[in-house]
């Protein structure tokens, strides 16, 4: 088997809020290999975006912040690096795409400015290099007219389009990995199609292995060779795309895909998960999902162990009674 | 879906240049600062005398043909010395304010991005400078350096710079929370490259608008120090030591500082027509955004 390209082990986050520890993630574990892609799914506030800004070291160095386990890239665990050796890293190998394609280019900058930047930065290309370089991108992401485009700025843009330019920005220098923090959550649902068939196609092109933070199981199920459910900090269950859809064990996993509407089926009312999240300073002793399962019993206090579904190597839940 | 995309593109927004132009005010500002500042930088073709050089015959003469706004006490022909007068004046206050707009707007920027101990250092240090009026600044900083012209601008500068650094850091506050700069850490980018390129362009419409009325405020700080005598030293000519000069002389020649006094007036009238048109043009609620 060959080594993975990027893998995360045993991370746990915790913030200080009002004079208490609170962990916000708690011993994630995932592998990524080359040319593959990973969905992170969960509600708000079950750690994803956290866990993503942590593998590119984005999280702020502070003493209410504290950061256990590794992130390692290549080998090297980017937690022990200090912020200038990462920003080699960052934006280069790592590269990252945000959720809000209307908020995150600068309006003051055109579009072209921003594409060409991390070129000029990392690849210390000249300003015409960078240039060609940059209008080819914008081609790539299948922005019409890319010439003309280049030297505008980003109010002159739609939101499907921006998202285009944002995505554009982040494979400038070619990432090994690609980090997507829920990029068509903001978009219409065409639009959203557009945006998933592109980064399909780049990645088959480009070779690059991918990291997808959403709680679209749709979105999921068009893009993921692995998936990672998360829920209150903790992994919950970890598969295969395929066998997560057929065969899921977790409870919270199964009360999700019963939440998807499908045409399929006549109901009245939309099939939901009763309850909330618990707040972090709140969080359960022992299974944390305790609190809204369907199957919950006496052993539940405690917390359940990480199993191995029979058959499946890589398929794991965190569960007492399945 | 695409060709429609694009279609929706072409939605024009009003430029800060078209709002601008509309404003007959600030064309009317601007036209006066224009004119004066070529008066000021043609001066030896505007005139046949000399401003420093004294002529006994013709000590305090009323404005006439020959002599368009009289002569002072000592001979010099007033229209001369306002002319070059201008331009030591003009030239005092726009080096001042803008060495104040880059340093302090720079200092603003540091606070507001790093924000913390930085910030609370920056700004107590801006605030102690706040907490001297601006004559008094001004009168200190020439009273403990000597009264030269480097040291008028540096007092006037000194003045004005805190100014600059509170408006730089309020929207960089605001900026550096923004998606577009968290953006730039996930790309790599430093400090320093994100502070000059894409929080500058951001803060830097707000610095010039204040520096624009803050150019006024240098010309009246420059003619008041003058004035008390803290400028620069005689015989060259400045709007306040012209105004000194007439002072002296009031009862018998009026004019002398009547017109000197007139010119400030004007000039720093015209630059805040300016600075008031360029904060509406500014002003995103203006523009419908």
């Amino acid at each position: 088997m060959t080594e993975p390209v990027f893998c995360v082990k045993d991370l746990s986050i915790s913030f200080k809020l009002n004079g208490k520890w609170c962990q916000a993630t708690q011993n994630v574990n995932f592998d990524l290999m080359e040319n593959e892609t990973l969905c992170i799914v969960g509600e708000s506030g079950c750690g994803k975006s956290i866990t993503a800004m942590s593998c590119l070291g984005l999280l702020p160095k502070k003493k209410n912040i504290h950061i256990e386990g590794q992130v390692l890239y290549k080998g090297v665990n980017l937690l022990d690096l200090t912020e200038k050796e990462l920003n080699d890293y960052r934006g280069d190998d790592l590269s990252m795409i945000f959720q809000e394609p209307m908020t995150s280019l600068n309006p003051v900058l055109t579009v072209g400015e921003q594409i060409t930047e991390s070129l000029l930065v990392h690849k210390s290309m000249t300003k015409a290099q960078a240039r060609e370089t940059g209008i080819e991108l914008l081609n790539k992401v299948k922005i019409p007219e890319a010439e003309k485009r280049f030297s505008q700025y980003p109010h002159q843009f739609s939101g499907g389009m921006r998202q285009r330019v944002m995505i554009a920005i982040a494979l400038a220098c070619k990432p090994t990995v690609l980090f997507a923090d829920e990029p068509t959550t903001a978009l219409d649902v065409t639009i959203q199609a557009q945006v998933l068939h592109l980064l399909k196609e780049l990645r088959r092109e480009t070779k690059m292995s991918m990291v997808m933070i959403t709680h679209d199981m749709g979105v999921v199920a068009s893009v993921a060779d692995k998936v990672l459910v998360m829920y209150g900090g903790q992994v919950i269950e970890n598969s295969s795309c395929k066998d997560l859809f057929e065969a899921p064990n977790h409870p919270y996993t199964k009360a999700l895909l019963n939440a998807i509407p499908r045409p399929d089926r006549h109901i009245d009312h939309l099939t939901s998960i009763p309850g909330q999240v618990p707040t972090l300073a709140g969080m359960p002793s022992g299974c944390r999902f305790s609190t809204r399962c369907e199957l919950v019993s006496d052993q539940c206090a405690m917390t359940p162990d990480v199993n191995t579904v029979a058959g499946q190597q890589s398929h794991h839940y965190r569960c007492w009674n399945v | 879906m695409i060709n429609t995309l694009a279609l929706n593109v072409k939605t024009a927004t009003v430029s800060t240049y078209q709002i601008l132009k509309s404003s007959k005010l600030t064309w009317i500002g601007t036209l006066i600062f224009v004119i004066v500042t070529l008066m000021a930088v043609f001066a030896p073709y505007l005139t046949p005398y000399d401003p420093i050089s004294q002529d006994p015959l013709a000590v305090l003469q009323e404005p006439s043909a020959l002599h368009w706004m009289g002569t002072d006490s000592y001979g010099r022909d007033v229209w001369t010395r306002m002319l070059y007068g201008a331009r030591i004046s003009l030239f005092i206050s726009v080096v001042a304010v803008v060495a104040a707009m880059i340093i302090g707007g720079a200092l603003g920027i540091v606070a507001g991005y790093y924000g913390g101990r930085v910030d609370m250092m920056i700004m107590r240090v801006m605030d102690i400078m706040l907490s001297f009026p601006t004559l008094i600044m001004g009168l200190i900083v020439v009273a403990m350096l000597g009264a030269s012209m480097t040291n008028l601008v540096i007092a006037i500068a000194l003045t004005v710079i805190p100014k600059f650094a509170r408006v730089a850091r309020a929207p960089t506050l605001s900026v550096k929370k923004r998606e577009y700069i968290e953006a730039c850490y996930a790309l790599g980018y430093s400090d320093i490259r994100i502070m000059v390129f894409h929080i500058l362009p951001n803060v830097f419409g707000e610095v010039l608008v204040i520096g624009s009325l803050w150019i006024a405020t240098a010309i009246r700080i420059e003619a008041s120090l003058s004035f008390i005598g803290l400028g620069i030293k005689p015989p060259t000519p400045t709007w306040g030591g012209i105004i000194r000069e007439g002072f002296n002389n009031f009862l018998d020649a009026p004019w002398i500082a009547t017109y000197a006094g007139l010119a400030v007036l004007v000039v720093v009238f015209s630059l805040n027509l300016i600075g008031d048109g360029v904060r509406d043009a500014v002003d995103p609620k203006l523009r419908g955004e």
